[in-house]
C-alpha cells in the first residue's frame, strides 16, 4: 500500500519538479513582466472570476431547483446541466459557436438586435469558461442541499423566520462549506479552461488569449516563456488552495 | 366567546399511502402525552401543528385563532404560529453558538437586542447552560443539547408547546435530569403542552392525559387509569397497563406509602418512580419460597379478559396490575376477592429518579 501510494504521490510531484528544474529562474522577472504574459494573466483572472460570480448567481438557483423542486423531466434537466462535465470541451465550444456564434441560432438575432458579437471577444471567453465550469458549483450545492436535513429549515420557520430569513440564517450557512468548495472548483476549472475557449473565443493576443492558450502557443516557439507561464499558473492555483484550505478545506 | 387551548382535528393523506386522522384537544395549562409506536403518525401531527405540513381535512385552532382549516381555506404560515417546538433529536443549528440558537426565535421576531440578551441569559441560567453559551452544538453533550433545544422553544413564550420525544436516546441519569427541568417548566407554563413519546413511563410522569395513536388513528384518550381498565388494543393495554409508583429510595429499598419494594440498585437515593410490566408480576396461591424478595399477600380487586391474557388488579397494600394466562387463572382458581401472593423480581423493576412535584 505504502509503496503504491509513494508511486502515486511521485506521479503528482514529478511534473512539478520537472517544471521547476526547467524554469529559467534568472530571466523569470522579465519573462513574467512581458506584455503577452501580463495580458494572458489578466484575461484569465478576469474571465475565471467572472465565471465564478455568474456560476454563483445562476448555478446556486439551479442547484436549489434540482434539489428541491419536483417536476417532470427533472432528470433530463440535470443531465443537461451536468453535460459539460463529461463533454469534451472542444465539442462544448463548437456547440456554443453554433448557438451563440455570429451566425448561430441565438447569436444572429442577438447581433442583429444589439450588435453584440460573442465569439472572439472577452465576453466570449467568459461564456466559454462559464459553460464548462458552472456544473461544479451546481453539483456540489445540489448534493449539499439534498444532504441537508429539512428539519433544520422547519425548525427555523417555526421559530418565526420567513423564507428569506431561513435561507440567509440557516440554509446558506449550513451548506457554506460545500458552496465554497463548489465555487473554488468552478474557479479552478475556469482558470485552466482551454478547449471551449479556443474553439468559441479563439486565440486573439491581448483579447481572448488566456494563460493556458498562451502556454500552448509558447510551447511551440518560446520554451522559456511557456515554462514561466506554467509556473505562474501553478503559483496562482497553489495560492488559492492554500488560502482557502485553512478556512474550510479541513477534512473534519 | 373564543375557546382557549388547542383544538385540532388533523387528517392527512400522505403520499406514501399513510393516512392520519387524529383529534387532539389540550386545555391551557395541561399536558397531553401523545403516545404511539413508531410509524403511528406522531411526527405528522407535529408537522401539521407547526405548519410544516398542510392538513387535508379538519382544522387546527389555538386559543380561538384558526391556523389551518381545509374548508375555510385558512393557512397560517409556520413563522406566524407562535408554537414552541422542542424537536426530536434537538435540531440545533450547528453553525450557531448555544446562545445564538436560543436567541434565534426572538431575533426572527424582531425583539430588541437588550431584551433578547436578558431573556436568553435568564433561560441559560435556569437550564444550567450559562457556561456553554459560546459553544457550538457539536461541542456539547446530548443532555445539554436537549436543554438548549428546550430553552430555544420556550424563550419565545409560545402559545403552544410541543415536546417531540424530548428524552429519547438519553442515558438514565441525564434523562431524569432533563425530565425534571421540563416538569418544573410545565408546572409554571400556562399554555397547552403536547408531549410526543413512545415511553409510557415518560408519558405518565409528564402528561396529565394520554392520547394513544396507532396507525394514524387515536385509539384511546384520557387518564392512564381509565385506559387501563378498558384498553381496546393490545398496544394500549401494554402501555396503559404499566405499573408506576412513586416512592423514596434508600439503600436498595423503595418505600411507597407503607409498602416496601427491593430494587437492584443500592446507590439510588431520593424520590424515584418505580415501573414494572404487568407480565413481570407473578401470582401464587401459597406464599412462594426462594428468590423473589418482593412478595406480599393481597386480594384480587378486579379481573378482565384481555385477548390471550387476563388482566388482574390487586388491592391494598399496593394496588398493581398483573397479567397472567387464562390457564393460570383456571389452575390457581382465581376470582375477584381471591387471596393471592404477589411476587416481582427486583430485576424487573425500572427505577428512575423524579422530582418531588411529579
Amino acid at each position: 500500500m505504502l509503496a503504491l501510494a509513494a508511486v502515486g504521490i511521485g506521479f503528482f510531484a514529478l511534473p512539478l519538479v520537472g517544471l521547476m528544474v526547467r524554469t529559467p529562474w534568472s530571466d523569470l522577472p522579465s519573462l513574467l513582466g512581458s506584455a503577452v504574459v501580463l495580458d494572458a494573466l489578466r484575461i484569465s483572472l478576469v474571465a475565471s472570476v467572472a465565471a465564478t460570480v455568474i456560476s454563483f448567481i445562476i448555478g446556486v438557483p439551479i442547484a436549489f431547483v434540482l434539489a428541491r423542486a419536483e417536476f417532470w423531466g427533472k432528470s433530463i434537466v440535470r443531465a443537461l446541466v451536468l453535460l459539460p462535465l463529461v463533454l469534451p470541451p472542444v465539442v462544448g465550444g463548437a456547440a456554443l459557436l453554433f448557438a451563440l456564434g455570429r451566425r448561430g441560432v441565438l447569436g444572429e438575432p442577438l447581433h442583429d438586435a444589439t450588435g453584440i458579437v460573442l465569439p472572439f471577444s472577452m465576453a466570449g471567453v467568459v461564456v466559454a469558461v462559464t459553460f464548462v465550469a458552472m456544473p461544479f458549483v451546481v453539483i456540489t450545492v445540489e448534493a449539499a442541499l439534498r444532504n441537508l436535513d429539512s428539519r433544520f429549515e422547519g425548525a427555523a420557520a417555526s421559530l418565526g423566520a420567513g423564507r428569506w430569513a431561513v435561507l440567509r440564517r440557516v440554509t446558506i450557512p449550513m451548506i457554506l462549506p460545500s458552496l465554497l468548495s463548489g465555487l473554488a472548483l468552478t474557479w479552478a476549472r475556469a482558470f485552466g479552461e482551454f478547449g471551449a475557449t479556443v474553439t468559441f473565443a479563439g486565440n486573439v493576443l491581448g483579447r481572448t488569449q488566456t494563460m493556458p492558450l498562451a502556454v500552448f502557443v509558447a510551447l511551440e516557439s518560446d520554451r522559456a516563456t511557456a515554462t514561466a507561464l506554467s509556473l505562474a499558473m501553478v503559483a496562482v492555483s497553489l495560492a488559492v488552495l492554500i488560502l482557502l484550505r485553512d478556512r474550510w478545506w479541513r477534512p473534519t | 366567546m373564543t375557546r382557549s387551548g388547542l383544538q385540532a382535528r388533523i387528517a392527512i393523506q400522505r403520499s406514501d399511502g399513510f393516512a392520519l386522522d387524529a383529534e387532539v384537544a389540550i386545555e391551557n395549562g395541561s399536558t397531553v402525552a401523545l403516545i404511539g409506536p413508531n410509524g403511528a403518525g406522531k411526527s405528522t401531527v407535529v408537522a401539521a401543528l407547526s405548519g410544516l405540513m398542510r392538513i387535508d381535512s379538519g382544522a387546527i385552532e389555538l386559543n380561538g385563532v384558526v391556523f389551518d382549516d381545509s374548508d375555510g381555506g385558512v393557512f397560517v404560515e409556520p413563522k406566524d404560529r407562535r408554537i414552541g417546538v422542542m424537536f426530536q433529536d434537538g435540531i440545533l443549528f450547528p453553525h450557531l453558538s448555544v446562545r445564538d440558537n436560543v436567541a434565534f426565535g426572538l431575533r426572527s421576531r424582531g425583539v430588541g437586542r437588550d431584551e433578547i440578551k436578558m431573556a436568553v441569559d435568564n433561560w441559560l441560567d435556569r437550564l444550567e447552560l450559562r457556561s456553554l453559551a459560546d459553544r457550538k452544538p457539536g461541542e456539547i453533550s446530548g443532555g445539554e443539547a436537549r436543554r438548549v433545544s428546550l430553552a430555544r422553544a420556550i424563550v419565545t413564550e409560545p402559545d403552544l408547546l410541543v415536546l417531540d420525544e424530548p428524552l429519547e436516546s438519553l442515558d438514565i441519569s441525564t434523562r431524569s435530569h432533563v425530565r425534571r427541568l421540563i416538569a418544573s417548566y410545565l408546572a409554571e407554563y400556562d399554555g397547552p403542552t403536547l408531549l410526543i413519546t413512545h415511553d409510557p413511563a415518560e408519558a405518565m410522569l409528564l402528561g396529565d392525559d394520554l392520547l394513544v395513536l396507532e396507525n394514524g388513528a387515536i385509539t384511546h384518550s384520557g387518564p392512564p387509569h381509565i385506559i387501563r381498565m378498558n384498553p381496546k388494543t393490545p398496544y394500549a393495554a401494554d402501555i396503559a397497563g404499566l405499573n408506576l409508583a412513586v416512592g423514596d429510595a434508600f439503600d436498595g429499598v423503595v418505600t411507597i406509602g407503607s409498602h416496601r419494594l427491593m430494587i437492584p440498585d443500592n446507590a439510588q437515593t431520593g424520590r424515584v418512580a418505580v415501573t414494572f410490566h404487568p407480565r413481570a408480576v407473578a401470582l401464587h396461591v401459597l406464599q412462594p419460597e426462594g428468590s423473589p424478595r418482593n412478595t406480599w399477600a393481597t386480594e384480587i380487586a378486579s379481573m378482565e379478559a384481555l385477548g390471550s391474557a387476563v388482566r388482574i388488579e390487586t388491592g391494598a397494600p399496593m394496588p398493581i396490575t398483573a397479567e397472567v394466562t387464562p390457564d393460570a387463572v383456571a389452575s390457581l382458581g382465581l376470582g375477584v376477592g381471591s387471596l393471592v401472593w404477589v411476587s416481582i423480581k427486583a430485576t424487573e423493576l425500572g427505577v428512575q429518579p423524579v422530582s418531588n412535584d411529579e
